[in-house]
């Protein structure tokens, strides 16, 4: 150890004295455990809810709550939902940035399983960066990253994985039953990934264009001729929209646009009459209306037959 | 026996001036030592209590003592600070979990701890009123920094600038109060709870402003180039975090960079601990790993040590004030010379006259044993006020 300073003996008796306890001095601290109750584990997209389902239920009870936002990649909670989730056994994040709310809230950093750290080096950063400067502080930037990994069913994988894991960490006497039904749902999205795969390598030079720039892991894994544009498919784009689009269609001539959810009527008509079909394929970040995240991505191979037909 | 006793509480009554200056002297003789044993222990007991329930500190090369003493009881931190890259290396080993501590800045004088939530369990914290943060820019006081504050849940809190000279580096941030510790007793009473990622903003790493890309903060830029929006100073970054404004709030660079002053590593179990103290210490060398118990115990073995030293020169001391007292008692004796005649002549046996000046050797030394418990008492109930009155 260092040689002592006379200062921090000061120190250290004044500390003695000061730290006296004077105060519940017979009482040993009360725990600040998460309470008992069924085990809670919450997610914060989606497809992390159906996988930690398939691997967790009935073991587990499975929460949502940013489910109540159209987008939960934009989701702003509310302390009350903070203070909720900071008494969760675990906390399921997407990772990738889709958690643009997690730099504004507490939670304990020993309880979060970001599902998409293991395989960082695959991440895509978004094209689009601004960077900005203003009072003695230097240029900074802010630039994202791609955050739908789950379009790619093997990253999808990889992200089930990772909640089996943290399941199987901190329930570790359920080992053996999340591991049974962790390969089950493998199984499941090995198959999607086939039949996607399949689908798009019929014509891997066939342009598209997609409607909304999420499908950044789905295009690289499955080898699309996409370029994306920034509409809603429930919002008619304005002119300067339309002129922006009619340029792109000049370099990459698409005949089918790839839309998140159903386009308006209108927007298909227009879209039509230049030439080009519409198709939905769903990321499903959200709980579908109906059935499940493995009913929505085989409604997506059927969409993506008809454009690779 | 009554008379005898009479006879001396007479005596040290009437010679009240005298008797004051012996029960001080033998008072303060006995107390000296007793008192500063029982401080002694209880200082030891308290410092090694904390660290023992700490197992593993890092943080930045330098003094071990200091590191420990900022980490434990949040005193001033070194200059030199660990990059948050380091938390997560902690955690990432799967070895044990870490939990930075940022001590940089205070508020109204109480340090401000940023931290995670994952200290409140470490050191079994419960809010008595209220509840821990859970947005950014909220804070939870400990028990007498509520009192030292005067804040209760609703009430604001200020950060200061780090030092006189912060004027620019960091701002003062407003911070709602949204929960109040129990009280522990530690350190922990004493401090101002953060997330992290506040302390950052405090510092300055983390801001919030009017969005520069949108039209609307067109007064405040100078210039729109490909890709970058240079403002100018009157874009001011928001000293208060509420809902309205807490989205514009982001990181300036990558937050592995960002400074904490000491990660409380906190081992799975005791292997996890052996071995995570093990790549350490074969590894990187910009760091220190360190166990605060070791630590506390080389400096409570120097407490001791200045102790005995204290006692021994007490006892030295103390032998001197006896002999003196002695000294004072016979030369008393010489000069009662006529009194203790006058009793004798009256009838006074020689065994009363031996038990009337036994009587008052015997009320001093009672009285002042008394005194001398008494301060002890009053030390070891009362010794943190007591420092906190002296030191102001």
């Amino acid at each position: 150890m260092n040689k002592k300073h006379p200062a921090v003996l000061v120190t250290v008796m004044t500390l003695a004295l000061a730290g006296c306890p004077s105060e519940k001095k017979d009482e040993a601290p009360k725990p600040a455990g998460t309470g008992a109750g069924r085990s809670v584990v919450y997610v914060s997209n989606y497809p992390l809810k159906y996988f930690a389902e398939r691997v967790a239920l009935p073991l587990v009870e499975v929460r949502f709550v940013a489910g109540a936002a159209d987008d939960p990649a934009y989701w702003k909670p509310k302390a009350e939902d903070v203070s909720a989730m900071q008494q969760a056994d675990l906390i399921v994040l997407n990772g990738a940035s889709y958690e643009q709310w997690l730099n504004n809230v507490s939670l304990p950093q020993s309880k979060l399983v970001d599902t998409s750290a293991g395989f960082h080096d695959k991440w895509i950063p978004l094209e689009e960066t601004i960077t900005h400067s203003h009072g003695l502080e230097g240029k900074h930037e802010h630039s994202g990253i791609a955050f739908t990994t789950w379009l790619d069913m093997t990253l999808a994988i990889e992200q089930a994985r990772a909640v089996k894991d943290a399941l199987a960490a901190r329930w570790p006497e359920h080992k053996a039953q999340f591991t049974n039904q962790f390969e089950k749902l493998e199984k499941d999205l090995k198959t999607l990934d086939e039949h996607i795969a399949a689908v798009t390598s019929k014509a891997p030079d066939r342009p598209v264009i997609f409607s909304h720039p999420v499908y950044q892991y789905f295009q690289r894994r499955y080898d699309v001729n996409g370029k994306s544009v920034h509409w809603e498919p429930d919002e008619m784009p304005d002119e300067a929209m339309w002129s922006e689009f009619l340029e792109q269609l000049k370099q990459h001539s698409a005949k089918w646009m790839i839309w998140e959810g159903k386009p308006l009527q209108s927007i298909v008509d227009k879209l039509q009459a230049l030439g080009v079909n519409s198709a939905v394929v769903d990321p499903c970040g959200n709980v579908p209306d109906d059935g499940d995240f493995l009913g929505i991505m085989s409604q997506n191979i059927v969409s993506l037959r008809r454009v690779y037909q | 026996m009554n008379d005898v006793l009479y006879m001396a509480w007479r005596y040290v009554r009437y010679h009240w001036g005298k008797t004051v200056v012996l029960l001080a002297s033998i008072s303060l003789i006995l107390f000296l030592p007793v008192g500063l044993h029982v401080v002694v222990q209880q200082g030891a007991e308290m410092l090694t209590g904390r660290a023992k329930s700490t197992p593993v500190l890092i943080g930045p090369k330098g003094s071990a003592v200091d590191l420990t003493m900022s980490a434990l009881y949040f005193r001033h931190p070194n200059p030199e600070s660990l990059p948050y890259r380091e938390v997560t290396r902690v955690t990432q080993t799967g070895l044990a979990i870490g939990i930075p501590l940022h001590l940089r800045y205070t508020a109204g004088g109480q340090r401000i701890v940023g931290t995670t939530l994952d200290y409140f369990e470490f050191r079994r914290l419960n809010v008595e009123r209220g509840r821990l943060m859970a947005m950014l820019g909220e804070c939870v006081l400990g028990a007498k920094a509520a009192r030292a504050l005067q804040a209760d849940l609703g009430a604001h809190v200020l950060s200061s600038p780090a030092g006189a000279f912060d004027v620019a580096g960091s701002f003062p941030l407003k911070m709602p109060v949204v929960g109040v510790l129990e009280p522990y007793g530690t350190a922990d009473d004493e401090a101002v709870f953060v997330d992290l990622k506040t302390a950052w903003v405090i510092e300055g790493l983390t801001h919030g402003h009017m969005d520069v890309t949108k039209p609307e903060a067109e007064s405040g830029v100078l210039a729109r180039e490909e890709g970058n929006v240079v403002a100018n100073a009157s874009v001011l970054s928001y000293t208060e975090i509420t809902s309205q404004n807490i989205d514009s709030f982001h990181f300036h660079g990558d937050p592995d960079t960002f400074p904490v002053d000491a990660v409380l590593a906190v081992p799975k179990d005791r292997k996890s601990g052996i071995l995570l103290r093990g790549r350490y210490e074969e590894g990187d060398t910009s760091v220190q790993m360190l166990v605060p118990l070791r630590v506390i115990n080389e400096l409570v073995e120097t407490m001791f040590s200045v102790r005995d030293y204290i006692v021994m020169a007490g006892v030295g001391v103390g032998v001197a004030t006896f002999a003196t007292a002695a000294l004072v008692f016979m030369l008393s004796i010489r000069l009662r010379r006529r009194e203790i005649e006058t009793i004798r002549k009256i009838g006074g046996t020689r065994r009363r006259l031996v038990g009337i000046l036994a009587g008052e050797i015997v009320l001093v030394v009672a009285a002042a044993i008394s005194i001398a418990a008494a301060l002890t008492f009053i030390v070891s109930r009362f010794g943190d006020e007591m420092v906190r009155v002296v030191a102001g």
